[in-house]
């Protein structure tokens, strides 16, 4: 997978969303309080806080779009391409081939938040100042800490995205057409994330995959509320089961004939 | 065939996981009076926990949009203004957001003179921190800061205890530290006794099948009005069994099998928190503001206790007729001024009925006459109506 340079030009568009806030705000001198993203006003004041902002914007659309495509070529594209059964003519058995792909997946999903990650911490070292970070609850945390808490929000948005993952792995098993499962992918997230803000449905909230994506605010309050993450992680763990179960099921029963 | 039959295997053991098998409550029998005396001798001193309030009263509720839709704190005015002694379409829209939307609050108690209020909110949090006579708030979607220092710097022993006697239709404030010196003077055992004499004719007190909150076997007190007169149908608080804090308080709508209201620890630790909690200096770059004058507002507006708000706005000329549970709150004509009548945020929140606008919910009224007087209670509208009628 990361000798497609497809791959490689997600990546680098993904690193490229910190790297152009932190030239936007530098150019411009930043914004006034509360407008705009979460954050993002607290750029001129500290650089990593860029990471954070990067992280809201990312979370929603980007980190979906492009695990969207990871996920629903993993399958789908092997069969498009003619080479599916090539691969299960070897004798490495379906599962082996399905458990191969979900890994890489979700080794995508963690290089996506690491590329945010990174080039927003180095972003926002280069052309912001660097001291003491203010958490959520005003506390006040030296800049490794700070780091720490960091890493902590690039764990909790990597869990957030296997719940996807597994998803678009299990749609990719349906077809053949690789375009078709990453568009149904990164619809069912945008769908989800539109009747997680319905609150007519707030039964149904604490089910979508997406409803915790964004409580990774949770992790900058003093002391670590630890709940969301926890809730997250077990929700994220059930659609992986749930969908790697089907995934499992479809995959197996499947006619094998690209 | 195993193929098919994993998927749904898996899932049914997933889906059964969060249902959790709610076993009984064992606990000795208590008489209402013993579960007050419980809590009248309660003296929890140091606490660290987690506080979600929920309310289902029948409001429109709009989409949420994220940290920057209305009611979440970004749209909140400024501490260091104090605007929010008068009424404001921005006032209006932060109380319907704290109406209509859960919330999520952590408490840390440590002796009488050291209190800390988090109000959880989506990707931004507001805090109140008491450390001896300084208090500070701290807003972080606005990143200001406001300290106050208190006007009387009494220090209540840290040894006294802290005594909260359960009010019906009022919710208990567990980071209250008023300590009330007559009340030491009785035991728990006769002002739980003088208690449910007073209220015994308005209201029927009961202890109903034992509860769990925040993972503690709990009493729960249920308070039933006697009139039919009330929009109140049911109020349960559920006192923990061991140190006699209350840990829930839920009101129920009449004719409703749903909480209409619920305020309760989620999770409850009663150690010490670590004494930096309570340490607060604003973090850089925030905007600090020290009104010389103590305002209430800090409080009020992390405070839980919703249904006090709309009423603590115009805290004077305020009265109270009725009694119990069907008492209707007035304000004089002008309370509210007749342009914001007319703001596109009340006119969302309000409907017009014979007699004026009100706000009517499951559990409350609230009705604005034309004159801008507001009549508010816990009672059908037709009540509210008729007292504005006799006015």
């Amino acid at each position: 997978m990361f000798r497609r340079r497809r791959t490689w030009a997600m990546l680098g568009a993904l690193a490229a969303i910190p790297v152009l806030i932190a030239v936007a705000v530098r150019l411009t001198n930043g914004g006034r309080a509360g407008q705009g993203p979460a954050f993002l006003d607290r750029i001129t004041e500290n650089g990593l806080f860029v990471v954070l902002t990067a992280l809201v914007l990312c979370t929603p659309l980007f980190f979906p779009l492009t695990v969207g495509v990871v996920a629903g070529d993993s399958i789908a594209g092997e069969a498009g391409l003619g080479t599916l059964r090539y691969l299960l003519a070897a004798p490495a058995g379906r599962v082996r081939l399905l458990l191969v792909k979900y890994v890489g997946t979700a080794v995508f999903c963690l290089a996506a938040t690491a590329a945010v990650v990174l080039a927003g911490t180095a972003a926002g070292l280069i052309l912001f100042p660097v001291g003491e970070v203010p958490l959520l609850s005003g506390d006040v945390v030296d800049g490794w800490t700070a780091e720490g808490r960091i890493l902590l929000v690039g764990a909790y948005v990597f869990v957030s995205l296997l719940g996807l993952a597994a998803i678009g792995l299990f749609i990719s098993t349906l077809t053949d057409v690789p375009v078709g499962a990453m568009a149904a992918t990164i619809m069912l997230a945008i769908a989800a994330q539109v009747l997680d803000a319905l609150p007519q449905l707030a039964w149904l909230h604490p089910w979508l995959f997406s409803h915790w994506w964004l409580g990774f605010a949770d992790l900058l309050r003093q002391p670590v509320e630890w709940t969301s993450f926890g809730n997250n992680a077990v929700l994220q763990l059930g659609y992986l089961l749930v969908f790697g179960a089907l995934a499992y099921g479809r995959f197996t029963t499947k006619d094998i004939l690209s | 065939m195993p193929a098919a039959a994993m998927p749904a295997v898996i899932a049914a053991a997933v889906l059964a996981g969060p249902v959790q098998a709610t076993a009984r409550v064992e606990l000795p029998a208590k008489t209402p009076a013993q579960v007050l005396a419980l809590v009248a001798g309660s003296h929890v001193q140091k606490l660290s926990g987690t506080l979600e309030q929920s309310a289902s009263l029948g409001l429109p509720q709009l989409p949420d949009l994220g940290p920057g839709s209305p009611g979440s704190s970004s749209t909140s005015t400024s501490p260091a203004t104090g605007a929010e002694n008068t009424l404001s379409a921005a006032n209006i829209s932060q109380l319907m957001g704290f109406l209509t939307e859960p919330h999520t609050v952590r408490i840390y108690l440590d002796g009488a003179a050291n209190q800390r209020v988090q109000v959880l909110d989506k990707m931004a949090e507001r805090d109140l921190i008491r450390h001896g006579t300084t208090v500070w708030a701290y807003d972080s979607a606005a990143n200001t800061a406001t300290e106050l220092s208190l006007p009387n710097p009494r220090l209540p022993k840290a040894e006294a205890p802290k005594t909260e006697t359960p009010a019906p239709a009022t919710t208990p404030k567990p980071h209250s530290d008023i300590a009330r010196p007559g009340d030491f003077e009785q035991t728990p055992a006769t002002l739980a006794a003088d208690f449910l004499k007073d209220v015994d004719a308005s209201t029927q007190v009961s202890v109903g099948p034992n509860t769990k909150v925040a993972k503690r076997a709990a009493y729960d007190l249920e308070l039933v009005p006697r009139t039919s007169q009330t929009l109140v149908g049911k109020v349960s608080i559920a006192v923990d069994a061991v140190t006699g804090l209350p840990l829930r308080v839920t009101v129920t709508a009449r004719g409703q099998d749903k909480a209409t209201f619920e305020l309760g620890f989620s999770q409850l630790s009663l150690s010490a928190p670590p004494a930096s909690t309570f340490l607060f200096t604003p973090p850089p770059g925030a905007t600090v503001a020290r009104p010389a004058a103590p305002v209430p507002m800090a409080r009020d507006a992390v405070s839980p206790q919703v249904h006090k708000a709309p009423q603590a706005h115009q805290a004077p000329k305020v009265t109270a007729t009725g009694t119990g549970w069907t008492t209707i709150v007035e304000a004089p004509a002008g309370t509210v001024p007749a342009s914001l009548s007319a703001s596109p945020a009340l006119a969302q929140l309000l409907q017009a009925v014979p007699g004026g606008y009100a706000l009517s919910t499951t559990l409350f009224n609230v009705l604005v006459a034309p004159d801008g007087g507001v009549y508010a209670g816990a009672v059908p509208l037709a009540a509210l109506q008729q007292a504005a009628a006799a006015k």
